[in-house]
């Protein structure tokens, strides 16, 4: 029972406004806070002999992030924080641009064929990111038409598959983040302004024009939305790049990932989740300000 | 410029799907005049309005602007500019920037873009406006960037899709005048759409009712208010009675009310209108065309009482009286319907 007067005096909305927060807050604390901090620690200490965390205070991680190991420097790291960033970013444009006219061909449906549409384009969610990216390394593999194709054009030896390369890599991530990339642009194209294409055209503006003024300033939303949920999950992907990739082509998941692993060096997996993290933070801060601007 | 914006529509058809919006549209403007098409919703007045604007294509027909057809030129590339309903200014651009939109498109150079859309800027009264963004502005004020983005392109004719209707009744009033002022001094041909027949009578040279996809009635405002010839147009405007009847004499006719005397020749089957605003009201019987009524309801409405008649025979009358000698609810007595003022319809 609510009394009077509880849901909108100030003490009573702050006290509810708490009750709301809690659950959502202790989760947060315990799953990301909490982790985010030992996380924090870790990254600062330095690996015992046997893959043990040495609670001594430590910068050996970022050094050896930065470059500086036992034989001196090496850039190996760097260019894998690079090359992270860049497949992240072409995984991102290249995602954005098949979503793009695909968030018009299915608004421009008739609207009882959209969830239809939107159906079939989010069917490969429905399954399992690892059986998708062994779909196409079997896809990529010898003998089969992509691969005779480039190895008739003279990009790649005869007999040999098409991966693993960036390539191959860019492929199966832009495959992946299709779906995620689709769905906010397709919700932002099905409310477009018509008028304001119909005032462009009616004050003698070319096609292009049009999409400069009339379309593109009102999609601008959706492209960011669809920009964050392709590029995020991307810089941080370390099962398409594992397999399609492979050692060859390291990123920065595979890297975390080996660290947390096989290679057991919990600080220098740490150093490099931070790294990520700041990056991720950075993509979003710099969209952010892209976003207040005047396009 | 002057002499030019002669719009000729002639044999224009439109149906969506199954629907028939328009059938057989025929319409000619004179260069300067200012037309308006006045019609309740879904009567295709809009649609009409968008085929001559290119956003629509005609199934049948064709429409000339000053004897040349302009039916496979698409809009971009006619010379008449539209003042949407929703303004539809672009809300990244300054209002500047929305109204030199047309010269750049045409890629008219600097120097000239720059004073004419100042000239327009001025002429809307919006030049300390310039650099503000639409989301800034006020309703009023988007309808003038509206009005001087399409103004600044010297088209035409100029077509505005019920560019008032966003507004409230108080500015439209002025706006109303404002854009009757504007249309005299440019002399451009200007197309209206409205369903507000307020509206329509106060700007325009010629009204064109429409109903239901075909044209009703056209003429000057005066005349398609004073002499309706549809039951629809007398209905539409005003809200006048309309009486059927029999004729019994060649100026006499017979209808629910009683017989009514004429001042026009009828036989047979007729239907007369008359506005509220000429009905009078007495205690005692007129001479002529007396109704003995009693008042069912008074409605103040500021400059006159709309008083409606107990109905006889399924048809009630009502009057616009004065509001210091109208009756109250309840009340007995006459109302006379001046012969002078009944209109008799063709249907």
């Amino acid at each position: 029972m609510v009394r009077h007067g509880e849901l909108t005096s100030a003490p009573g909305l702050r006290r509810r406004g708490l009750l709301l927060l809690a659950p959502g807050a202790l989760w947060l604390l315990l799953f990301l806070v909490l982790p985010g901090v030992i996380l924090g620690a870790v990254a600062f200490c330095a690996r015992g002999a046997d893959g043990q965390v040495e609670w001594t205070p430590s910068l050996g991680a970022f050094r050896r992030l930065a470059g500086y190991g036992i034989l001196g420097w090496s850039p190996d790291y760097l260019w894998i924080l690079v090359r992270s960033v860049v497949v992240a970013a072409v995984t991102t444009a290249g995602a954005l641009a098949l979503a793009y006219p695909l968030a018009f061909f299915v608004a421009s449906r008739a609207p009882r064929w959209r969830p239809v549409w939107l159906g079939l384009l989010s069917v490969p969610l429905c399954t399992n990111v690892v059986v998708r990216t062994y779909a196409w390394e079997l896809l990529l593999s010898p003998g089969l038409p992509p691969a005779q194709l480039a190895a008739w054009l003279g990009w790649i030896e005869p007999g040999r598959a098409l991966y693993p390369s960036l390539a191959a890599v860019c492929l199966g991530m832009i495959s992946n983040a299709l779906p995620f990339a689709v769905l906010p642009l397709y919700t932002n194209v099905e409310r477009l302004d018509r008028a304001l294409l119909e005032a462009a055209r009616d004050l003698y503006a070319s096609p292009w024009r049009v999409f400069r003024h009339a379309v593109l300033p009102q999609t601008l939303p959706g492209l960011t939305v669809a920009a964050v949920l392709t590029f995020v999950p991307a810089v941080g992907m370390f099962v398409i790049t594992d397999r399609l990739g492979g050692a060859r082509h390291m990123v920065i998941g595979n890297l975390i990932q080996q660290q947390f692993g096989p290679a057991r060096n919990y600080p220098f997996g740490a150093a490099v989740s931070l790294v990520l993290i700041a990056l991720t933070l950075a993509g979003l801060a710099l969209q952010r300000r892209r976003g207040r601007g005047p396009l | 410029m002057n002499g030019q914006g002669a719009l000729q529509i002639t044999g224009v058809c439109k149906s969506f799907a199954a629907v028939e919006v328009l059938h057989q549209i025929e319409l000619a403007t004179q260069p300067g005049e200012f037309v308006t098409l006045l019609g309740p919703s879904g009567c295709g007045k809009t649609t009409l309005l968008r085929i001559v604007a290119g956003l629509e294509t005609a199934d049948a027909g064709s429409v000339r602007l000053d004897g040349a057809a302009l039916d496979r030129l698409p809009a971009h590339q006619r010379p008449v500019n539209t003042v949407f309903q929703s303004y539809a200014l672009f809300p990244h651009l300054s209002v500047f920037e929305n109204v030199a939109f047309g010269l750049r498109s045409r890629r008219v150079a600097e120097p000239d873009l720059q004073r004419r859309v100042r000239e327009s800027l001025e002429l809307l009264e919006l030049g300390a406006l310039a650099s503000r963004r639409p989301q800034q502005l006020s309703g009023g004020q988007r309808q003038r960037v509206a009005l001087a983005r399409a103004l600044v392109n010297e088209p035409q004719v100029l077509l505005l899709d019920e560019p008032l209707s966003a507004l409230d009744a108080k500015l439209r009033g002025s706006v109303q005048l404002e854009l009757r002022r504007l249309q005299r001094e440019l002399g451009r041909t200007f197309v209206l759409v409205t369903h507000d027949q307020e509206e329509a009578l106060t700007v325009s040279d010629r009204i064109v009712v429409m109903e239901r996809g075909r044209i009703a009635q056209v003429g000057p405002a005066a005349e398609v208010f004073r002499r309706p010839q549809t039951r629809f147009v007398a209905s539409f405007l005003g809200g006048a009675n309309v009486i059927p009847g029999q004729a019994t004499g060649p100026r006499r006719v017979q209808t629910a009310l009683g017989a009514l005397a004429l001042d026009e020749e009828v036989q047979g089957s007729v239907t007369l209108a008359l506005h509220p605003r000429w009905v009078r009201w007495s205690a005692a019987a007129p001479a002529e065309n007396g109704v003995q009524v009693r008042v069912r309801d008074a409605v103040f409405r500021g400059d006159h009482t709309l008083v409606l008649s107990e109905p006889a025979g399924e048809l009630a009358l009502r009057a616009a009286l004065d509001p210091a000698a109208a009756p109250a609810a309840g009340a007995s007595g006459w109302f006379e319907l001046p012969r002078e003022h009944l209109v008799l319809l063709r249907d």
